[in-house]
């Protein structure tokens, strides 16, 4: 559904040239979710604009629908594309009421819609976002929920092929938050519509994505599920981006052909996931998830374990963030709330492989 | 003990002292002139009598409609197109990708370096149906008998202020634009609009009430203008406000003083209903505010094929408003007498004119008391500013705010209005200073210290802040710190508006025109004499020099400004 081939795109400043977006191809099927997520500065945003047609890329190819919308010489505007696009900042026009800023996609378009068309088609975009009612509201009076599902019902009335959105949820408080995440998930496969989704906020990327591209630096690290990102994180960058993470060094011991590799380190012999091909003797980072670690009071049955000393424990609720403590090394584990964890105590540490990766030094 | 009351008597000195000099300047002139409206010229052998005749002179007139039409035509006009030619420039400015914007910003020192008395000038040279060089060539090209352009008229008039101010409509509506949100153009363009439609639908809706501010304070200004009603209104036999008032004091015999001041009155009166109107405005637009406090990155619209067009709106601009009248002023300074300009007629180029103005009576010594009075008139509006601004900052009281108010109010008084006022005042007062230089600087003490005031309020509460904290903190006395640390650092940020108010003096033409005496000619007042004599190539060459001061002066502004921020 969209294409992106080679996409690259330069800022020139008087001092220097910024390569905001260096070569980023992908393709994004139709009626899936596709997050592009990174850092402030990763060039996300800029590729999403160059996607709307508000940027012009330097070089590279864009197709929506298998049409070339940008490439060579061609550029088509931003206004014939037919895209709906809603800005971080909403762009709510406020000299205009709620259903004359739905309706002016309608109105300033080459169609020709009647009045009554046009109205059947705002009511029902108004209906989607759950704005009925607030037609002849002046478009200041709304909260920011409201100004949201706004933006959101102007980028869809037009039932376009492509929906864009630059970072929606981040004037948001943290609750409405949580609640338009899923309510936009719920639109967004209801409608079947394809979206491109830009963020810096992983847990957002995870939870709303059919699939991330990690950016960094203007070009793409990784590419995959939200499930491949977070446990086979490709480098070290993205799998200090992606949630907590504890980094272990070590070196391979040696190498199994089911991608496991087992790594020498000072708790031990760790056996963990690998990513990258690698030899015996290679010095690696290990990438251990808090969650990856079991902590326990007594020393466990089996497998591979060290002891711990307890630095802090913050009970969260729903689990308890710990620090603890194995000679040089300070590991940030996840326990379960019930543990009654003090600051001194001593508990047994063991790593499971299946959450760890192993990525080069 | 003592050394407190020390303190309380020399601030309570202070500040009688700056209140009575403000009030004086500001307050009592336009207090005498109320009260000169309602009597009748005084000459000899007939002392004033009351009356109301002034006023019935002046609403029974029907030359009053006719003066009242004039006006209004001259201030919507120029306002008008100085908002069409400022907005183009601003939009091209801070929201197309058009090459050569950074330029744009220097625009703004033109009405600094040339006057309007000389682009007015200027334009006489170009379009007068007689002498005018484009009516010329005009004329040659297409065959025609008569010139087609005639700078005498409404139209001529509204061409030359709109051109004018249109730097200040740029000024103005490129911080608007530059404050608005882009997303709400983009988010019309993604949504299918087009340019125009953007423009039309989004980007105009949203700015016009700070577009319709912009208008009310450029109508104030066409209306209390004089420059342009002088050098062509009188001639054309157009009358405004401001050369009726000019010509009731200068043109009738006995100086009618009454009528001037009922004039002036009613010209108050409409620009004050103009500018409450303006300050209403402004308050309403907050609604509208697209100013969230958020700095937008710059989001420029690609205009492709577009951007030959609106550069070709800067390249417009800057030839009309700046290259034109100065190769014109350049060219008429520099030939004998009026020729066209071609190339058979430059070996009469000469220098002869600019020794000869040296040589004109009177115009040394104009260069002179210019000098001399826009010096010693920027130190007391910066000094007077200073103080004012510091018991309004500093000493937080009651009265501070009123004295605040009356230290901004000049801006509201018309040029033209000053000079009567300040004429009738000292025509009263024993003190024989009408017709010196004395009475010039108190006009321009009078006209240019909100400038002074709103310049030391800002800097005062900038360094007011840090300061008072810093000295708390390290145990100095208040008083101390405020004469060894506050006042060097205020003085050395007013150097720019030093430089600045002495442009404005310079410049200064409506009050000088009424109040000057034979002693007392500036260099504004001597252009004027020196056109109405005819001696145009000499004027030029003269206006050539004044130019080139105030460039001086505009670059020295920008090293002090730029030091400053």
């Amino acid at each position: 559904m969209l294409k992106l081939v080679n996409l690259y795109k330069e800022f020139k400043t008087d001092e220097t040239e910024v390569k905001a977006v260096n070569q980023i191809s992908f393709d994004v099927p139709e009626g899936k979710f596709f997050t592009l997520l990174g850092p402030s500065g990763c060039g996300k945003t800029t590729t999403l604009r160059c996607i709307a047609g508000l940027e012009r890329p330097s070089a590279g190819r864009i197709y929506i629908d298998e049409q070339m919308v940008s490439g060579g010489d061609y550029f088509m505007p931003p206004d014939k594309r037919n895209i709906g696009m809603v800005f971080q900042s909403y762009a709510i026009w406020p000299h205009m009421d709620v259903f004359a800023n739905v309706a002016f996609p309608l109105r300033v378009g080459k169609t020709g819609y009647s009045k009554k068309e046009i109205e059947e088609k705002v009511l029902y975009a108004l209906h989607t976002v759950q704005l009925d009612g607030l037609e002849k509201r002046s478009a200041t009076k709304l909260s920011g929920g409201q100004q949201q599902r706004l933006a959101l019902a102007r980028a869809l009335v037009r039932q376009p092929k492509l929906l864009l959105l630059d970072e929606p949820l981040s004037n948001l408080d943290a609750a409405l938050r949580e609640h338009m995440r899923v309510e936009l998930r719920q639109l967004q496969q209801r409608l079947g519509i394809t979206t491109v989704y830009v963020t810096h906020d992983q847990l957002e990327a995870l939870a709303l994505s059919d699939l991330i591209a990690v950016m960094h630096d203007g070009v793409i690290e990784q590419l995959g599920s939200p499930q491949e990102i977070y446990q086979k994180p490709a480098s070290k960058f993205i799998a200090g981006f992606i949630g907590n993470t504890n980094w272990l060094e070590g070196k391979v011991k040696s190498c199994e052909p089911d991608k496991s590799v087992t790594v020498e380190t000072i708790m031990g012999d760790v056996s963990s996931l690998v990513t990258n091909p690698c030899k015996a003797g290679d010095k690696v980072m290990l990438s251990i998830r808090p969650e990856a670690i079991e902590v326990t009071m007594t020393a466990p049955q089996n497998g591979n374990f060290s002891q711990a000393r307890v630095e802090s424990a913050m009970f969260l609720g729903e689990y308890i963030d710990c620090f603890l403590r194995i000679g040089e090394q300070t590991l940030r584990a996840k326990t379960h709330p019930q543990l009654l964890l003090q600051p001194g105590n001593q508990v047994y540490v063991k790593i499971l492989a299946e959450y760890c990766v192993a990525l080069a030094s | 003990m003592s050394k407190k009351r020390g303190y309380a008597l020399s601030t309570g000195a202070f500040l009688i002292i700056t209140v009575i000099v403000v009030m004086f300047i500001t307050l009592v002139p336009l207090l005498f002139l109320l009260y000169q409206t309602v009597f009748t010229p005084e000459y000899a052998g007939h002392a004033a009598r009351f009356t109301l005749k002034n006023y019935g002179d002046v609403f029974s007139d029907p030359a009053t409609l006719m003066v009242l039409k004039n006006s209004t035509e001259f201030a919507f006009g120029s306002s008008i197109l100085a908002i069409i030619m400022g907005g183009a420039m601003a939009w091209v400015t801070e929201r197309t990708h058009t090459p050569g914007r950074q330029w744009m910003y220097l625009v703004n020192m033109v009405p600094l370096i040339l006057p309007g008395i000389l682009t007015t000038m200027a334009w006489v040279f170009l379009l007068s149906p007689k002498i005018g060089l484009v009516n010329l060539v005009v004329m040659k090209l297409f065959f025609l008998e008569e010139a087609p352009f005639n700078v005498y008229s409404m139209g001529g008039m509204i061409w030359i202020q709109g051109l004018h101010w249109a730097p200040f409509a740029f000024i103005t509506l490129a911080g608007t634009f530059r404050a608005m949100n882009p997303d709400l153009e983009e988010a019309a363009t993604v949504s299918g609009a087009g340019i125009w439609n953007s423009l039309r639908l989004v980007t105009l809706p949203l700015n016009l009430p700070a577009i319709l501010s912009l208008f009310l304070i450029l109508i104030v200004r066409g209306l209390e203008n004089f420059v342009v009603p002088a050098v062509i209104g009188i001639p054309a036999g157009i009358d405004v406000f401001t050369s009726r008032i000019y010509e009731a004091v200068t043109k009738s015999y006995p100086t009618n003083l009454g009528l001037a001041s009922t004039y002036s009155v009613v010209l108050m009166i409409v620009t004050g209903v103009g500018l409450a109107l303006y300050y209403m405005a402004t308050k309403e637009s907050s609604s509208f505010a697209t100013i969230t406090g958020k700095g937008y990155r710059a989001r420029l619209m690609d205009v492709g094929r577009w951007r030959y067009l609106t550069f070709g709106i800067y390249v417009l601009y800057v030839s009309l408003a700046i290259l034109l009248p100065l190769v014109i002023l350049l060219w008429v300074s520099i030939t004998p007498y009026s020729m066209a300009i071609k190339g058979a007629n430059f070996k009469f180029a000469t220098l002869h004119n600019y020794r000869e103005v040296l040589d004109y009576p009177g115009v040394i010594s104009s260069m002179v008391n210019t000098l001399y009075l826009s010096v010693v008139a920027s130190l007391i509006i910066v000094l007077l500013g200073i103080m004012i601004s510091f018991i309004v900052v500093k000493m937080k009281l009651k009265g501070g705010r009123i004295l605040d108010v009356l230290g901004t109010m000049p801006l509201t008084f018309p040029g033209t209005v000053v000079g009567v006022a300040l004429a009738t005042l000292y025509l009263r007062l024993p003190i024989g200073i009408y017709g010196t230089a004395w009475i010039l600087l108190i006009a321009f003490v009078t006209r240019f210290l909100p400038y002074g005031v709103r310049a030391a309020n800002s800097s005062l509460l900038q360094v007011h802040a840090e300061l008072e904290e810093a000295a708390a903190m390290s145990g100095a006395s208040v008083v101390r710190t405020l004469i060894m640390i506050t006042l060097p650092v205020v003085l050395s940020s007013m150097v720019g508006t030093f430089i600045y108010v002495m442009t404005l003096v310079i410049r200064e033409f409506p009050s000088v025109i009424l109040l000057y005496g034979p002693e007392s000619r500036v260099i504004s007042v001597q252009l004027f004499e020196m056109w109405e004599a005819a001696s145009f190539n000499q004027c030029s060459a003269l206006g050539v020099m004044m130019i080139l001061f105030l460039s001086a002066l505009a670059l020295l502004m920008r090293r002090f400004q730029t030091k400053e921020s």
